[in-house]
C-alpha cells in the first residue's frame, strides 16, 4: 500500500434541497468526535505500519461544513496528535454557503497550504439549489465563492448538468470564466436515484448534446482560462494518445491506493458516490481494522469493474475514452447508461475529424487495462 | 501642483506652451512619463526639450481639428512617441483616418455610450485589420487584439488608462479621481480597489456582465457610470474583434503547418 484516500463525511444533512440530488439521507446524527478521533488514530497506525508518507483527506457530505469550525478545530487537533509522520492533504466539496465567520478562519488554516482544496457545487442559472427554506443558493454560493478568491484558493467548480442547462451553456461557461474559476467539472443529473423530475429529467441524448454545446463553447474561446472535467481529459487523450486520467472515465485506481469513504456513523464505502447510491457496502469502521478494509473486494469495486468491461464496451470503438463510465451509472450489463450520449458526443468530434481513426486505435493501444481484457478474451476458450 | 506629484510617474496635460518648460522645471525628467497637448496652440517645436521617451498625446477635443496639426506632429513621431486621442462623436472616422495617414497611432475615446455610432466604429475596425499600408495601432483594438491572442485578462480600464490602481487623474483644484469622464462618480471607497469592487458587484448581480464572455476583458468598463446600460453594440465591436484574432490565428496555424 503506497497511498491513503481518505472521504469523511461529517454530516449526511445539508443545507440545500437540490432538485436532482440523489443522496440518501438517513436520519443519522453528525459525526461524533470519538469516531473522528478514531478515524486519525488508526489511520496514524496503518499508514506508520506500512511506511506510508501521505494521505489524502477529502471533506464530503451532505454539506461538510454544517458541522461548524469546532469540528475542524478537533480535527486539527487530532491531527497533530496522530499524525506527525504523515504530510495531510485536505480538500473539500461544498455549496460554499456558509463559508464565513470563525468557520472561514479554521478552515483557511487547515487548507491553506493547497490552493486546489475546495470543489464547488452551485447552479448560477438555474433555482435548482433551494435552500432548505426554499430561496435559491446561488447568490449565497457566489459571496463564498469571492471569499475563497480573496483568501487565495483557486475556484474549481462542479456543475450537475440537467435538462435546462442545454439552453445556458454559454451563461455557464462565461460565468465561471468571468469569476475567475480555474476549473469546471460537469456531471449528468442521474434521475436512476430518484430526484430529477419533470422540467430538469435529463436523457442520455441530452447529456450528449450538452457535451457537444459546451466543447463549442470552449472551442469558441480557444480552450483557453478554464479546465473542464470531463472533455478536457478527452482532449489530453485524442492529441497525446491517452490513456484518460479521470476517475469516472479514466484508467483503473492502482491497487497500491486504499481508498475510503467513511459515513458520519462509520460505514464505509469505496467513494461518495457510490456511498450515497447505497452501493457496494464494505462494512463500519468500528469493527474492522484498515486491513480488514484494505483487503475487502469491495474497497477495489471500481477497479474491478474497470477491469471486467461487459462485452459490448469492449467492442465499442470509443471504449477507451470512456471505460463504460462512473460505476453508480451502470445499468444491469455494465454500460452507463449515459452511453447514447457520449457515443453522440464522439461521433460529434468524428464528424469534425477532431477523433480520428487513428487517433482512437492510439488510444486503445494505451489503454493497457483494456488491451489485458481483449487478450484475454481472445484467450478466453 | 506638480510638486505634489515629484515622487510618482506622471502625464502632465498641458494647454500651453509655456507650460512646458515650467512643467519641466518641477519634475525629475525621468518621472514625466508624458504630456497631454489640450490645444493644438501647442506648438511642435516647444517639445524639442521633451526627452525622447516621453509620450505625447493629442487631445483631440475639436473634430474640426486641421490636419496640419496632425502632419506637424507627425513628423515629431521619430522623436517622440506621439498618438492621436480621439473622441467617437460624429466625424471621428475621418480624423482617425487622417491621423494613421500621418504616421500617427490612435486612442478611441468612446465617452457618450448612448449617443456613439457602432457601425462607424465596426467600419474602422475593419480599416485597422485590413487596410493596405494601414500600420499603425488604433486603440483599444489593438490591445484587445493582442489581450485576445494571447489569453490575457488585460481590460478596458488598464487600456484607457483609468484603472484606479495604476493611475490617479488629478483635476485642477487637486482632486483624485479616476479619469475625466468620470471625474463625478462616487467611487464608494478607496480609489485603488474600485474596479476590483466594482467586478465583484457586477457578478453578484448574476446580470449580463456574468454571462459576457468579455467581461474579462472588459472589466465592466461599460458599465461606469450608468450601470443600467446594456452592452448590446459593445459585443458587437468586441465580437468583431475577437473573430479577427481568430482568423490570424488560423492563418499562423495554417502557415505553420505549411
Amino acid at each position: 500500500m503506497e497511498n491513503v484516500r481518505l472521504i469523511i463525511k461529517p454530516t449526511l444533512q445539508c443545507n440545500c434541497r437540490c432538485v436532482y440530488c440523489f443522496a440518501q439521507r438517513p436520519e443519522i446524527p453528525d459525526m461524533p468526535y470519538e469516531l473522528l478521533e478514531h478515524i486519525f488514530r488508526e489511520i496514524g497506525r496503518f499508514t506508520r505500519a506500512h511506511n506510508i508518507g501521505t494521505v489524502d483527506v477529502a471533506w464530503h457530505g451532505g454539506e461538510p461544513m454544517l458541522v461548524g469550525a469546532d469540528f475542524y478545530r478537533k480535527a486539527m487537533e487530532f491531527q497533530t496528535r496522530y499524525w506527525p509522520h504523515l504530510s495531510a492533504n485536505h480538500s473539500m466539496t461544498t455549496n460554499l454557503t456558509l463559508y464565513t465567520g470563525e468557520l472561514r478562519k479554521v478552515l483557511l488554516h487547515l487548507f491553506g497550504d493547497n490552493d486546489e482544496a475546495f470543489s464547488i457545487s452551485w447552479d448560477p442559472s438555474h433555482p435548482t439549489r433551494p435552500f432548505a427554506g426554499g430561496e435559491d443558493s446561488a447568490k449565497a454560493t457566489l459571496k463564498g465563492c469571492l471569499a475563497l478568491k480573496e483568501d487565495g484558493f483557486s475556484l474549481r467548480l462542479g456543475y450537475v448538468v440537467h435538462k435546462k442547462s442545454i439552453e445556458t451553456v454559454v451563461d455557464l461557461y462565461n460565468i465561471c470564466r468571468n469569476l475567475g474559476s480555474d476549473s469546471l467539472w460537469v456531471v449528468p443529473a442521474d434521475e436512476h436515484f430518484a430526484a430529477c423530475h419533470g422540467d430538469y429529467s435529463l436523457t442520455s441524448q441530452d447529456w450528449g448534446v450538452f457535451l457537444k454545446r459546451l466543447w463549442e463553447t470552449w472551442e469558441d474561446d480557444d480552450f483557453g482560462f478554464l479546465e473542464i472535467s470531463p472533455l478536457g481529459e478527452w482532449r489530453d487523450a485524442i492529441i497525446e494518445g491517452g490513456p484518460v486520467t479521470n476517475c469516472e472515465y479514466g484508467t483503473p485506481w492502482e491497487r497500491t491506493t486504499l481508498p475510503l469513504s467513511i459515513a458520519p456513523n462509520g460505514d464505509l464505502g469505496a467513494c461518495p458516490t457510490i456511498q450515497d447510491a447505497g452501493l457496494f457496502p464494505i462494512g463500519n469502521l468500528r469493527n474492522m481494522s484498515i486491513e480488514d478494509i484494505a483487503a475487502h473486494r469491495m474497497t477495489y469495486i471500481i477497479t474491478e469493474k474497470r477491469e471486467t468491461l461487459p462485452a459490448e464496451c469492449l467492442e465499442c470503438q470509443f471504449v477507451s475514452l470512456c471505460g463504460s463510465g462512473c460505476l453508480p451509472t451502470h445499468d444491469e450489463t455494465g454500460k452507463t447508461a449515459w452511453c447514447k450520449g457520449i457515443t453522440f458526443f464522439f461521433e460529434y468530434l468524428k464528424s469534425r475529424g477532431i477523433l480520428t481513426d487513428d487517433r482512437l486505435q492510439y488510444t486503445l493501444e494505451n489503454a493497457e487495462y483494456i488491451q489485458r481484457q481483449i487478450r484475454n478474451r481472445s484467450a478466453a476458450p | 501642483m506638480l510638486n505634489t506629484y515629484r515622487d510618482k510617474y506622471v502625464i502632465a496635460r498641458l494647454p500651453h506652451n509655456s507650460e512646458i518648460s515650467e512643467c519641466l522645471s518641477q519634475m525629475d525628467s525621468h518621472r514625466l512619463m508624458g504630456v497631454e497637448l489640450l490645444s493644438p496652440d501647442v506648438d511642435a517645436e516647444a517639445l524639442t526639450s521633451l526627452g525622447p521617451n516621453v509620450a505625447v498625446d493629442l487631445m483631440l477635443r475639436d473634430i474640426g481639428t486641421d490636419l496640419t496639426w496632425l502632419e506637424q506632429y507627425g513628423q515629431l513621431r521619430q522623436a517622440h512617441n506621439v498618438v492621436a486621442v480621439v473622441p467617437v462623436v460624429p466625424g471621428f472616422d475621418r480624423v482617425v483616418r487622417d491621423a494613421v495617414s500621418c504616421g500617427l497611432p490612435v486612442v478611441l475615446r468612446i465617452d457618450a455610450l448612448e449617443d456613439f455610432d457602432c457601425d462607424k466604429v465596426l467600419e474602422l475596425l475593419d480599416f485597422y485589420a485590413h487596410s493596405p499600408g494601414q500600420n499603425q495601432p488604433i486603440e483599444f483594438f489593438h490591445s484587445m487584439s493582442r489581450a485576445f491572442f494571447a489569453q490575457q485578462p488585460i481590460t478596458m480600464w488598464h487600456i484607457m488608462r483609468e484603472d484606479p490602481s495604476e493611475y490617479r487623474y488629478v483635476m485642477d483644484d487637486g482632486t483624485e479621481v479616476i479619469s475625466q469622464r468620470l471625474s463625478q462618480l462616487d467611487a464608494g471607497g478607496d480609489l485603488a480597489g474600485f474596479v476590483e469592487r466594482l467586478q465583484d458587484d457586477l457578478l453578484l448581480e448574476l446580470g449580463e456582465c456574468s454571462k459576457c464572455g468579455f467581461f474579462r476583458n472588459c472589466g465592466g468598463y461599460f458599465k461606469v457610470p450608468d450601470c443600467q446600460f446594456q452592452c448590446t453594440n459593445i459585443k458587437k465591436i468586441f465580437r468583431t474583434l475577437k473573430d479577427k484574432v481568430t482568423e490570424i490565428r488560423r492563418d499562423l496555424a495554417k502557415f505553420g503547418r505549411s
